[in-house]
C-alpha cells in the first residue's frame, strides 16, 4: 500500500467574513502527481501556505508522513520543496548565490548540487547577472530550482508555469515527469493551464469556494469527460473488427451516422491510425473528441473564468 | 539554527549593502568629528562614540536590508517552509543583524581609536575603557534589537527604515525633556542615548547597571518579535 505523504482532515480556515477553506479532507499518496484545480480565490494557495506552515488552520488537523503534532510537522517539512505563489528570489543575488544560501540553510554539504540544480532547469549560464534583472520565465525556472536543490520527496508547486514559454513549458512538464518516474517523487502542482496540468498529473483534485468538490483519477477523469477517439472510415464495421482483432478491445461504439468512438488507447492514437492503415482501411478522420479538463470543471462549478486575467 | 546563521551570514557577506554604509557611516563620524577638531582638540575615539548616538540611524538601514527586505522579497519562506522553526528564524535575524550593527556602528570608534593611540591624544576616561568599551557594545546590541523588532512588527524593509530613524529621533527627544537630572536619568536607561552619557566621562554611571538594562531592552525585543511573529500570517 502506498504511503500516505499528506493528509488532512477537516482543515478550515477563515479570515474575518471570508471561509478561505471549508472542511478540506484529502489524502496524498507517494509517488503521484497531483493536480490542484480551482479558479483564482478557491483556496489553492491558502491550502498550500497552512501546508507549508506560512499559515495556520483555524480548525482541523493535518499530517505529514504520518506525524501531526507542530514538532513534528516541522520536522517532516524538510522533506519539502516548494513554489507558494511567485517564487521568492533574492534579486540582488546571483542565481548561484540564491542557490548557494539555499544549500547552506539545507545543511545540504556537496557545492556540486547547485550545478546540477541549475543545469536542471536550464539556467547555467546566467555568470554573474542578478536575479532581478532576469525575466519572469527565467525566475521562474530558479524557483523551480530553489524548491528542487534538496531533492525533495514532496514537491509542492502554485503555478509554476506562469511565465513559461511554450518549450519552457514542455521542459518542465517533462522535468516533474521525470523526477516522478526516477525518484517517486510525489508532486502537488496547481495550474491554470488546465490543459498543461492534465498531460502532467495523474490525479485531479478540484476546490472551489474553500471546498472540495471532486477527486479523480486520470482514468475516471477520462470516462467522466467522455474522452474517446473519434474515427470516421469508410467501412465502420471493418474497421471496429480490426480494433477488436489487432488492438484487442471492444470498448467502442459505432454511432448512427458510422462515426467510431473509441473509449479506450487514449494515450495512443497514433497505434490506432497505424494498425487501421496497416488493414488497408481507409480513414476519413481521426481525432480525440470529448470534454477537456477545462470545460469538465467549468461544468462542475457551473461556469466562470478560470485562466488568470 | 547554526545553518541558519551561516546562510544569513553568507548573504550578508555577499550584499554590497553593508560595506557601503559601514564607509558611509566611518565618513559620516569622521566629518562630525573634524568639526570638533576644528573648535578645540579632542580625541576622536570619545567623540566616535559620542556620535554613535546620532549616526545609531544607520543601524535602521542594515535592519531594514538585512531582516525587513525578506519580508518584501518573501524570501524567509525558504526557511520557514524548509521546517526552521519560526523562533530559529527570528533569532538568527537577530543576531546576525546585531552583528552587522557592531561592526558597521563599532568601526568608526576602533578606527578613531587607532588613530588616538598612534597621536597619543586617547582620552583618558574615568572608567576602565575595557568598561567603556562593553558599555557602548551593549547599548548597540540594545538599539539594534529594538530595530529587529521593528522589521519583524512592520514586515517592510522602507518601514523598517522610517520606524527606526523614528525611534531614534523619538529618544533623542529625551535629551531636551525636562530638567538636566531627568535627561540625565532617562539617558542612562534608553540605549539610543547612552553613548552620551558613556562619551561625557562626566556623570556618575554604573556600567553594570547600563548592561543589564540594556540586557532588558534585548529581552523585550525578542520576546515583541516572539509575539509578533510565532503565528503570523504569512504570504
Amino acid at each position: 500500500m502506498d504511503q500516505i505523504v499528506l493528509e488532512t482532515e477537516g482543515l478550515s480556515k477563515s479570515y474575518k467574513q471570508t471561509q478561505a477553506l471549508d472542511n478540506v479532507s484529502i489524502k496524498l499518496n507517494q509517488g503521484k502527481i497531483y493536480g490542484f484545480i480551482g479558479q483564482n480565490g478557491a483556496g489553492k494557495t491558502t491550502f498550500m501556505r497552512i501546508i507549508t506552515g506560512l499559515a495556520f488552520p483555524t480548525s482541523g488537523k493535518i499530517s505529514l508522513w504520518g506525524s501531526s503534532d507542530e514538532r513534528g510537522i516541522q520536522e517532516q517539512r524538510k522533506r519539502i520543496g516548494c513554489i507558494i505563489e511567485n517564487p521568492a528570489l533574492y534579486p540582488n543575488m546571483t542565481a548561484y548565490q540564491n542557490l548557494e544560501i539555499q544549500r547552506i540553510q539545507r545543511g545540504i554539504p556537496d557545492k556540486r548540487i547547485i550545478e546540477r540544480t541549475l543545469e536542471r532547469v536550464g539556467l547555467t549560464d546566467t555568470g554573474k547577472k542578478k536575479v532581478k534583472d532576469f525575466s519572469l520565465g527565467m525566475r521562474q525556472r530558479l524557483g523551480i530550482a530553489m524548491a528542487l536543490i534538496n531533492s525533495p520527496e514532496f514537491l509542492i508547486l502554485d503555478e509554476p508555469i506562469n511565465g513559461l514559454d511554450p518549450a519552457g513549458i514542455v521542459e518542465v512538464r517533462n522535468m516533474l515527469k521525470a523526477l516522478n518516474k526516477e525518484f517517486g517523487m510525489t508532486i502537488f502542482i496547481s495550474s491554470h493551464i488546465l490543459s498543461e496540468l492534465y498531460q502532467t498529473a495523474s490525479e485531479f483534485i478540484f476546490i472551489d469556494k474553500g471546498k472540495i468538490i471532486e477527486k479523480l483519477t486520470e482514468r475516471e477523469l477520462d470516462e467522466k469527460c467522455k474522452r474517446n477517439i473519434t474515427l470516421r472510415a469508410l467501412d465502420p464495421n471493418k474497421a471496429a473488427l480490426v480494433l477488436e482483432e489487432k488492438l484487442g478491445t471492444d470498448n467502442y461504439k459505432i454511432m448512427p451516422d458510422g462515426t467510431i468512438r473509441l473509449y479506450d488507447c487514449l494515450d495512443d492514437m497514433e497505434k490506432v491510425a497505424v494498425v487501421l492503415s496497416e488493414e488497408h482501411i481507409v480513414v476519413t478522420e481521426l481525432k480525440m473528441s470529448g470534454d477537456t479538463l477545462e470545460e469538465y470543471f467549468l461544468e462542475k462549478i457551473g461556469g466562470g473564468d478560470v485562466k488568470n486575467s | 539554527m547554526l545553518k541558519t546563521l551561516k546562510a544569513e551570514l553568507y548573504k550578508l557577506l555577499h550584499s554590497r549593502f553593508i560595506w557601503v554604509v559601514a564607509v558611509a557611516q566611518l565618513a559620516m563620524t569622521g566629518v562630525m568629528i573634524y568639526d570638533v577638531w576644528m573648535r578645540e582638540a579632542a580625541s576622536g575615539f570619545q567623540y566616535a562614540i559620542h556620535f554613535v548616538s546620532y549616526l545609531v540611524f544607520f543601524a535602521g538601514i542594515i535592519v531594514g536590508m538585512a531582516a525587513g527586505d525578506d519580508f518584501d522579497t518573501r524570501t524567509y519562506q525558504h526557511y520557514l517552509t524548509g521546517g526552521k522553526g519560526r523562533i530559529t528564524f527570528a533569532a538568527s535575524k537577530l543576531i546576525i543583524c546585531d552583528l552587522a550593527n557592531l561592526f558597521v556602528t563599532g568601526l568608526p570608534i576602533l578606527v578613531y581609536g587607532v588613530i588616538d593611540i598612534c597621536n597619543s591624544s586617547l582620552h583618558e576616561f574615568n572608567k576602565p575603557l575595557w568598561e567603556v568599551g562593553l558599555a557602548a557594545f551593549f547599548s548597540i546590541i540594545a538599539v539594534s534589537s529594538v530595530m529587529v523588532f521593528i522589521s519583524f512588527a512592520v514586515k517592510s524593509m522602507g518601514k523598517t527604515i522610517i520606524g527606526s530613524i523614528l525611534f531614534v529621533i523619538f529618544c533623542l527627544g529625551f535629551t531636551g525633556v525636562g530638567e538636566p537630572g531627568l535627561q540625565l536619568a532617562s539617558a542612562k536607561v534608553i540605549p539610543v542615548l547612552q553613548p552620551l552619557v558613556i562619551s561625557a566621562d562626566t556623570f556618575d554611571y554604573s556600567v553594570p547597571a547600563m548592561i543589564f538594562v540594556d540586557t532588558i531592552w534585548i529581552i523585550a525585543a525578542f520576546c515583541g518579535i516572539f509575539a509578533v511573529f510565532k503565528r503570523a500570517e504569512l504570504k
